[in-house]
């Protein structure tokens, strides 16, 4: 349950700036038993994947971890999540960093020409094979301390030249310096981040975080595994797409075989790349629902090592909430923050559409306003222009379990989801669900192919409040239906998306690879 | 996914390149011009009032304006330099309200170190009178103050008032001391004649800048100049040792044989200093279009090599653009250096001619020749040194100016025992050695244009190492 972890001040043994303390391509801490690799989240973002990794860690009580948490350039932000017993040590990787020097003389027998050949390879069109090979490529400079000669030396320009000539020389080379800068110094922070020892590597996405779990692998011949929340890659492209930082030189037309590749089709070569690597590098390729799987697959994914581990929710404390009875004011609640991805003016049409039929109807915005301040003044106007004033209410972030007993439908208008945890808490509640058609939340109102439970929810289109009216108008005239949706979904959160279920199987995961490990070892 | 990723644009950063330094750079070019004035203010208040020639104030009050001069611009070069890189920044930042600011905060470092220094000389080492000591400081400060109004005049490529007023101040220097001189003739009142010019220079320096930026001063930032010195320090160490290498060969001269110690301990050698300051008049109009070229040809070059870059052009766009700015640089520094090698070579040859018509020994004559060459070669020390700076290669330009100062030093001691004649040679030597690796530097430079401007000087990776 994502309110259960209080946000806390930076109280963080490990340092909080800079690099994580010498060249050595092995952090020379003791050895963890799982090494979570973790892109721009925890413990620095609340929420979301931070949320889960902390929960993880938490709950893994018998495991000692560390955590690498991959941020842009230092200084590390505050802490959001305070440190756990069994958290070892947090290490920070700086993308900004080289994590060596530069300067001469550069090793014998660092081949130039050989890299230059490999890193192109990697980043156009490359996966394990290809990354295993820049890694032992690369070794030579991070064993001398010389890796910042790949960034700020003759070296450097020669490569960025090179490969400019090579694949885009049409395109602004301003651009492509600062995409192949940004690019391939984080491939070598990456590959030169002293690598802090464990048994497991569990990386939370693809990328840079990916990229790490990756050449743990290689390095190691230890066992990587990836749970991944959202598709980063897709994610990615989205934002490489409408980046407008990005100049497009290359006006393509409507010609669909023109050769020529500008910086997006670049930026976004290379996160495949990257996320190639880390599929064919994990010998477990998790995600949330099944989604995701079809995504995973077409980015190399092999299906036989695929497999769903939903996030969980503490079924015991919410199934044991009394419910809204009948009598009660009808009331209705969006849970989640007040950001445009929420969709949260869609969700005030619907309360607009749905008060002339329930005049006594109570709408609830359960969620922080202080993501987006613009967007929440917004959403206050929009309710002040509706006239629902006294209808709607803006919770703030509160306790959830205090409000369930009194409402009767949960409701998500979200453009964009992975796999809502408030559907799962109000379906713990015995809470039906109307839903956008988003994410996993098919799979969790109506149940995976193997689930034969039935609806728990009713699902409509995204950005329909029309269709959101009637689903909320439906459920909350028609008291059985209602009842027989929540006690499904409490069914089916118990059978599939309880924390000890969702806890024993990553433990499973974990003896079973330190185990392998250790036969092997023997 | 909520947490996971964060902005590419964060990791993309744009547009910062080295091309800030572009109106630093004209400033350490423009600060030859009034030492040349300088040197022309010298010999023309000797030449006025050499009918004077004989009463024992004149070789001492010129003794003590070399001094004056010689050690404001060594003293307050390092000030200038740097605080003249400071409103570059400014400048490439729009924040010019701060000039004026900064420019008081350079005069009061520039004054603490002339009165500081300025003290020890004429106040502790010399004999002088207490009247003299006074006059003496107020030029050493007059002249310091100038030198740095100058480059923050020159900052804004302003070259008409500097020398328009650096002309008036010169004039009314001349007529002054000469009057004074005819009045009462006491050194003193030389000395505030001469500074009667000087002030007038100064005044009308400030009342261009004050023009030019009409902005009120709310605080005098002391502290970022002093920051900006520590940050800075090649440029300041290289200012100052390009200063001190400017006048290393007259102070060892000084203290050789040759010397002579006049009234009140100080020490010169007419012999050597005369024929030099000749010399140094002669290359005046290679300075002159030098400039010009910088103006018309060089500025335009570099600006379109930089906005080629930022307005998104290819590699092979700014390669073309990188390599007429190098074609033509070297091409006008060759049209502007071989004639100006000629014309010295031709003055040489006319040494006696000259000799006899300012005035000068006839034994100077060898000194005079050896001078000339050196002063042609130091004009391309010069301006290939200072070019580099527009490249922001101010470790190059520091280890130059270094490289100068220990050859003029030490090749003028090493061949002072070659006889009178020779006593240029260690100028001429050091001239023509600094000004070949100076212009290999530049050349260097200019060769690896492009990944200067990327990799190596790129102010973003000098800020992330700096970080690092």
């Amino acid at each position: 349950m994502t309110l259960m972890f209080t946000p806390a001040e930076n109280r963080w043994g490990a340092p909080a700036q800079g690099a994580a303390g010498g060249y050595a391509r092995r952090h020379a801490a003791p050895i963890a038993d799982v090494c979570i690799v973790v892109e721009g989240a925890y413990p620095y973002v609340s929420g979301g994947v931070s949320a889960w990794v902390h929960g993880l860690i938490r709950r893994q009580k018998d495991l000692q971890f560390t955590v690498v948490a991959i941020l842009p350039e230092p200084p590390a932000p505050p802490a959001k999540y305070s440190p756990l017993p069994n958290l070892a040590r947090l290490h920070h990787l700086y993308l900004s960093e080289t994590y060596g020097g530069a300067g001469w003389p550069r090793p014998r027998a660092f081949d130039q020409a050989e890299f230059d050949k490999a890193v192109d390879l990697f980043l156009s069109s490359g996966g394990l094979v290809e990354l295993a090979n820049v890694d032992r490529l690369i070794a030579p400079l991070v064993k001398a301390r010389r890796t910042a000669d790949l960034l700020d030396s003759t070296l450097a320009w020669n490569l960025v030249s090179e490969l400019y000539a090579r694949e885009m020389p049409h395109e602004s080379f301003l651009h492509f310096f600062w995409a192949w800068r940004a690019l391939f110094g984080g491939l070598v922070a990456t590959l030169s981040f002293p690598l802090p020892p464990a048994r497991v590597y569990h990386t939370v996405s693809t990328g840079y975080a990916g990229l790490l779990a990756a050449r743990a692998a290689v390095e190691t011949g230890r066992p990587a595994l990836i749970t991944e929340h959202g598709i980063y890659t897709n994610e990615r492209r989205i934002e490489i797409l409408q980046a407008d930082w990005i100049v497009d030189t290359v006006d393509k037309g409507f010609a669909l075989h023109d050769p020529r590749r500008d910086l997006r089709d670049f930026w976004t070569r290379a996160f495949e790349s990257y996320a190639r690597a880390c599929y064919q590098a994990c010998t477990e390729v998790i995600t949330l629902h099944g989604a995701n799987q079809s995504a995973q697959i077409m980015q190399g994914a092999a299906p036989e090592r695929m497999r769903i581990i939903p996030n969980g929710v503490d079924y015991t404390t919410l199934s044991a909430l009394p419910r809204a009875s009948a009598e009660d004011p009808p009331t209705v609640a969006l849970i989640g923050r007040v950001v445009p991805i929420k969709d949260i003016k869609t969700y005030i049409q619907a309360i607009d559409l749905l008060r002339p039929r329930f005049p006594a109807l109570t709408a609830l915005v359960m969620g922080p306003t202080d993501e987006q301040p613009d967007y929440y003044e917004e959403c206050k106007k929009l309710v002040s222009e509706l006239n629902l004033d006294a209808t709607l209410r803006f919770t703030g972030q509160v306790d959830v379990t205090q409000y369930f007993p009194r409402i009767h439908v949960n409701v998500l208008t979200s453009v964009s989801e992975s796999q809502p945890l408030s559907v799962l808490e109000a379906g713990a509640a015995a809470l039906p669900t109307v839903a956008s058609n988003v994410g996993a939340c098919r799979e969790i109102l109506f149940g995976r192919r193997d689930d034969q439970l039935g609806a728990g929810g009713i699902l409509t289109d995204v950005a329909s409040a029309e269709q959101t009216a009637a689903a909320i108008g439906e459920l909350l005239r028609d008291h059985d239906r209602r009842t027989r949706f929540g006690l499904i979904m409490q069914q089916r959160v118990q059978r599939y998306y309880d924390l000890g279920v969702v806890d024993e199987a990553y433990a499973t995961i974990y003896r079973h690879h330190m185990a392998a490990q250790a036969q092997g070892v023997a | 996914m909520a947490g996971i990723g964060f902005a590419l644009e964060r990791l993309y950063r744009g547009t910062s390149l080295a091309d800030r330094a572009a109106s630093f750079a004209h400033a350490s070019i423009v600060a030859a011009g009034p030492c040349l004035l300088a040197v022309l203010c010298i010999w023309l208040i000797s030449a006025t009032i050499s009918e004077l020639e004989g009463r024992s104030n004149i070789a001492t009050f010129r003794a003590l304006i070399i001094y004056s001069f010689a050690l404001s611009f060594v003293v307050t070069a390092p000030v200038a330099l740097v605080s003249a890189r400071l409103i570059s920044d400014k400048l490439h930042d729009l924040s010019i309200a701060e000039v004026p600011a900064i420019m008081l905060a350079a005069f009061g470092f520039a004054a603490v170190l002339l009165v500081g220094c300025g003290g020890v000389l004429f106040g502790l080492m010399l004999d002088l009178e207490p009247a003299v000591i006074a006059a003496v400081m107020a030029n050493c400060a007059l002249i310091g103050l100038i030198w740095v109004a100058c480059l923050f005049a020159s900052v804004t490529r302003d070259y008409t008032s500097v020398t328009a007023f650096f002309a008036l101040g010169l004039a009314i220097s001349v007529v002054a001391v000469t009057l004074g001189y005819k009045l009462r003739p006491e050194l003193d009142v030389m000395l505030w004649g001469f500074n009667l010019g000087l002030g007038a220079t100064l005044f009308g320096l400030l009342i261009r800048i004050v023009a030019t930026f009409p902005f009120a001063v709310t605080s005098v930032p002391l502290r970022e100049v002093a920051r900006s010195l520590a940050r800075y320090w090649p440029i300041a160490a290289g200012g100052l040792f390009g200063a001190a290498g400017a006048w290393v060969d007259k102070w060892v001269v000084w203290l050789s044989p040759y010397g002579t110690q006049i009234q009140y301990g100080l020490l010169h050698a007419p012999l050597y200093d005369s024929a030099m300051f000749v010399s140094y008049l002669v290359v005046i109009p290679a300075y002159a279009a030098f400039i010009i070229h910088l103006e018309v040809q060089f500025f335009r070059n570099y600006r379109r090599y930089y906005s080629s870059i930022l307005e998104h052009a290819t590699l092979a766009q700014i390669h073309a653009h990188g390599e007429r700015l190098r074609a033509e640089t070297i091409a006008s520094l060759s049209a502007i250096t071989v004639p100006q090698l000629v014309v010295c070579g031709l003055v040489a040859l006319s040494a006696p001619a000259v000799v006899s018509l300012l005035d000068l020994q006839f034994r100077q004559v060898g000194i005079l020749r050896l001078g000339l060459i050196g002063a042609a070669f130091q004009f391309l020390f010069i301006t290939c040194s200072s070019l580099t700076l527009y490249f922001d290669r101010r470790a190059v330009f520091f280890l130059l100016q270094l490289v100068f100062l220990a050859l003029n030093a030490s090749l003028t001691f090493l061949l002072l025992p070659f006889g009178p004649n020779y006593l240029g040679l260690g100028f001429l030597a050091a001239c023509a050695i600094s000004a070949l690796i100076a212009y290999l530097a530049l050349a260097r430079t200019l060769y690896r244009l492009e990944y200067l401007t990327f990799i190596a000087n790129n102010p973003a990776h000098r800020m992330r190492r700096r970080a690092a």
